[in-house]
């Protein structure tokens, strides 16, 4: 387990690098100039000069490049070319308001979709496996900003059960106030995951359920439900803990739309912004951030499939 | 300042991208929701009581601090800052720290009298040296987003404390409208204490002498005010105690949040959001912006434009007052005149306007040797107003066989693509081959401009010859004479004789297609009053009251 465990670090660590290298000469590649963008027209020729003296854009790409990695190993992430402040000083407070969504969302949809799949599973071509199945799907085909907007319309201004700005009105709320803030844009996306969600379990449960070892359960005398929980979901949760998984950065980076919807400054919303006001700086260390958060969500997910998967824990052990 | 009574909606119907359909989804969704509102039983009237005066603005991109300012984060300083004379709405000056101002030495030389008991809002006093320190910061602070205002008018040895009460400027060359130089419309140029660090670390306290004192201020979301106890105007009464400025990707986005009570009031809108508002719970303002919108430049230099009698012809096909009634449904639009004089009071009302005749442009286009016409590129970046903008140049010069092709940038955040700067164009004369798709390299183009109280910024960095953004790269003596003559008048009378001559010129020359004027739209729940936004979007407060 150690070995696999060293194997995984060891590509996750990879991963990263590779995306620092990429994202670098991406960000390069974008057009545009990075001073004007930041000085704005009322800059001289000079003052585009100083600046791109100051951030080092006046000399070779490849110095850049490595005088970032030196920086990064150091865990310095570098100055905003807009704020002139940390990096960290406006990604990490962005990471936390998506971390926060994210995981309000989390605990929405997993538990609920999960359940969904293993109910629908349960009662298999039956009225209740139709609703799971094709309301789901149905559901899911719906942007996550569409969704997002009806919500708003419906909850917000029509009904105004919720609040309609994911930001607590003081800016800082008790722990339970900032849940209910953040509910409704949980809700856009648990309409978009659950079906894809709930899906997977399901095949896994009724493949599960068709299995060798289930009918062997049930005649050495298990109950169903014995047979389900002691069986059927340990396997079945093989393929949605992988699906989970790979959901997480997209709940962490990929919310822009719904950031935006719901005036919330999470780190979508950071790194769109870092885009268009080509903040080399913010973007670069963003991306980083964000593959950092998926190697080790890929990482945690291969860890739990090898705990739960006796085969591929076997063949670790072997 | 006027009340808009439009019944027509439905303005933005081209050009939808992701970002502008989810802005304008949430924006469509509140409009549809408030009658439902209504329906269900629920009031707007929650923040009438509450003594807190909450307004949308637009986010910022850099610090709100003096040295750093831009975009979003003018709405910020223009509460806690304070000037030495403010631009209000109608677009005149008001007296601020200055009491008065006086031009000598054929305005080459400006005295201000300063306000006595003026504080700062931590109650020690403004001084002289505070002025003075706060405009040679100018020149030295790095960033400084200011500084371009001043090239070649001013220098950090031509300010001048002569006693307690007197700041002279010396400048290094005349200029009639330099009160406004270091008005308000120089947004990051609000007085800080002498020694003070007017970059990212000002925001920590935002020490300054303005109306509003800042009580916390979270970047790129949200900033607190509560009233000033040292403000100098004891007439500064406005009815509430606190007043927060919120931050929206959009004014769309704040739609749903304006409509549900959340809001006040919100500080620019397009025309389409304003138009989706329910004029019995909402009024929709507009303030003129002078000459800031759309310019199209016609290369002068370089190209199938450089007959002037071209340039005459394409600026008379286009139907103006058809576009401002049609398709600006008449909000925020007025009719131009190629020339960023007209909008302002100094123009000379004497001088004809440009009217579309097609007649007239074929016969220039016959003179000048292409009866058929030709093919050029419209290079400009999206937005909603611009693209349709584009195509309203498209379709008219088509109409004497000028065929063109449009090359918009697409590329988000502010068109990174056209507003390249090179070539760099800074020397009179200077010809650069035309050879791609930037501002300053494009043979048509579009480019927005910002709203000033007085055209003398785009006189002399986008007409004269020696201009750093003159996209049209006019190389001409006689307009240049006359800019020189407009810059230097000394009073009004002068300047209107100015005016006329650059007015004229522009029109002989047309280096510029100004087809229309844009006017900045806010909008404020009713039972707000004596809420205004200037020229430059600052927010004007203090008179406000809540009901």
């Amino acid at each position: 387990m150690k070995s696999f465990l060293a194997k995984r670090l060891g590509l996750s660590v990879l991963t990263v690098a590779l995306a620092a290298i990429i994202v670098f000469f991406m960000t390069h590649v974008l057009p545009g100039d990075v001073a004007r963008q930041s000085l704005g027209r009322q800059a001289t020729p000079e003052d585009v000069a100083a600046f791109n003296k100051l951030y080092g854009l006046d000399k070779p790409v490849f110095t850049q490049l490595i005088k970032w990695i030196k920086q990064l190993l150091t865990g310095d992430l570098g100055v905003s070319m807009s704020t002139s402040r940390p990096v960290s000083v406006t990604l990490i407070p962005a990471l936390g308001y998506s971390a926060r969504l994210a995981a309000v969302a989390f605990v929405l949809i997993v538990p609920l979709s999960i359940a969904g799949g293993i109910v629908a599973a349960m009662n298999r071509g039956k009225k209740i496996d139709r609703a799971v199945t094709v309301g789901g799907l149905s559901a899911a085909v719906i942007p996550e900003f569409v969704w997002a907007v009806v919500l708003l319309l419906m909850f917000g201004v029509v009904f105004r059960i919720f609040p309609i700005s994911a930001t607590t009105d003081d800016g800082n709320g008790g722990f339970l106030q900032s849940i209910w803030h953040l509910l409704l844009p949980s809700i856009a996306l648990l309409l978009v995951l659950f079906g894809y969600i709930a899906r997977i379990t399901r095949a896994g449960v009724i493949e599960a359920l068709d299995s060798d070892y289930m009918r062997t359960a049930v005649l050495k005398g298990y109950s169903r439900r014995k047979a389900v929980t002691t069986h059927v979901l340990r396997n079945a949760m093989l393929p949605t803990i992988a699906v989970v998984a790979s959901q997480i950065p997209y709940l962490i980076g990929g919310l822009v739309a719904v950031e935006i919807v719901f005036n919330y400054r999470g780190f979508g919303t950071v790194l769109l912004t870092a885009v268009g006001g080509r903040d080399y700086a913010v973007l670069q260390s963003g991306v980083i951030l964000t593959s950092v958060v998926i190697v080790v969500f890929q990482l945690i997910a291969d860890v739990l499939f090898a705990v739960l998967n006796p085969r591929i824990r076997q063949r670790i052990s072997e | 300042m006027t009340v808009i009574d439009e019944t027509t909606n439905d303005v933005a119907k081209t050009g939808v991208s992701r970002r502008h359909f989810i802005q304008g989804a949430a924006a469509a969704a509140a409009g549809t929701a408030l009658p439902l509102a209504g329906i269900a039983g629920a009031g707007i009237a929650e923040a009438a009581a509450a003594k807190t005066f909450r307004v949308a603005t637009g986010k910022q991109v850099h610090p709100a601090a003096p040295w750093e300012t831009s975009d979003g984060s003018l709405f910020i300083i223009s509460q806690v800052g304070e000037w030495l004379c403010f631009q209000k709405a109608d677009g005149s000056l008001e007296p601020r720290i200055a009491t008065s101002w006086k031009s000598s030495n054929g305005a080459k030389t400006w005295t201000f009298k300063i306000r006595k008991g003026v504080k700062f809002n931590d109650g020690t006093p403004v001084t002289v040296d505070d002025i003075v320190y706060t405009y040679q910061s100018v020149f030295t602070a790095n960033p400084s987003r200011s500084k371009g205002n001043f090239t070649g008018l001013l220098d950090s040895n031509g300010i001048i404390a002569v006693d307690s009460e007197t700041i002279v400027f010396n400048l290094l060359t005349a200029s009639g409208n330099f009160p406004y130089t270091v008005s308000s419309v120089s947004y990051g140029m609000c007085i800080i204490k002498k020694g003070a660090d007017g970059g990212a670390a000002w925001t920590k306290t935002m020490l300054s002498a303005g109306p509003w004192k800042m009580e916390s201020y979270t970047e790129f979301e949200k900033t607190v005010f509560v009233k000033n106890p040292f403000y100098w105007d004891t007439n500064f009464k406005p009815g509430f105690d606190k007043m927060e400025l919120i931050q929206y990707t959009s004014a769309a986005t704040a739609l749903p949040a304006l409509k549900t009570g959340k809001l006040d009031a919100v500080a620019a809108l397009e025309a389409a959001d304003a138009l989706s508002l329910d004029k019995t719970k909402f009024n929709i303002l507009t303030t003129k912006a002078g000459a800031g919108f759309a310019h199209v430049h016609l290369r002068c230099n370089f190209g199938p434009f450089m007959d002037k009698r071209v340039r005459q012809a394409a600026a008379l096909t286009i139907d103006r007052v058809g576009y401002v009634k049609g398709v600006m449904k008449g909000i925020g639009g007025v009719v131009g005149n190629d020339s960023v004089m007209d909008p302002y009071a100094s123009a000379d009302k004497s001088v004809p306007q440009r009217k579309m005749d097609i007649a007239a442009a074929k016969q220039l286009m016959k003179d000048a040797g292409v009866p058929n016409g030709f093919t050029a590129d419209l290079s400009t970046w999206a937005r909603d107003d611009i693209n349709k903008y584009a195509k309203l140049i498209k379709t008219s010069f088509a109409k004497i066989g000028i065929k063109v092709n449009l090359f918009v940038d697409g590329s988000d955040g502010g068109g990174a693509v056209y507003y390249t700067y090179n070539p760099y164009p800074s020397a009179k004369g200077k010809v650069f081959a035309y050879d791609n798709h930037s501002w300053l390299a494009s043979n048509i183009g579009i480019t927005d401009w910002a709203g000033r109280g007085v055209p003398d910024q785009y006189l002399q960095r986008e007409w004269k010859s020696t201009a750093d953004w003159s996209a049209a790269q006019l190389n001409d003596d006689v307009m240049d004479a006359a800019i020189d003559e407009y810059i230097a008048a000394p009073n009004p009378a002068k300047q209107k004789a100015a005016s006329k001559k650059v007015q004229e010129r522009a029109l002989e020359m047309t280096p510029y297609i100004l087809a229309y004027t844009s006017n900045l739209i806010y909008a404020a729940r009713k039972g707000v009053t004596g809420y205004e936004v200037n020229s430059m979007g600052q927010i004007i407060a203090n008179n406000v009251q809540l009901a």
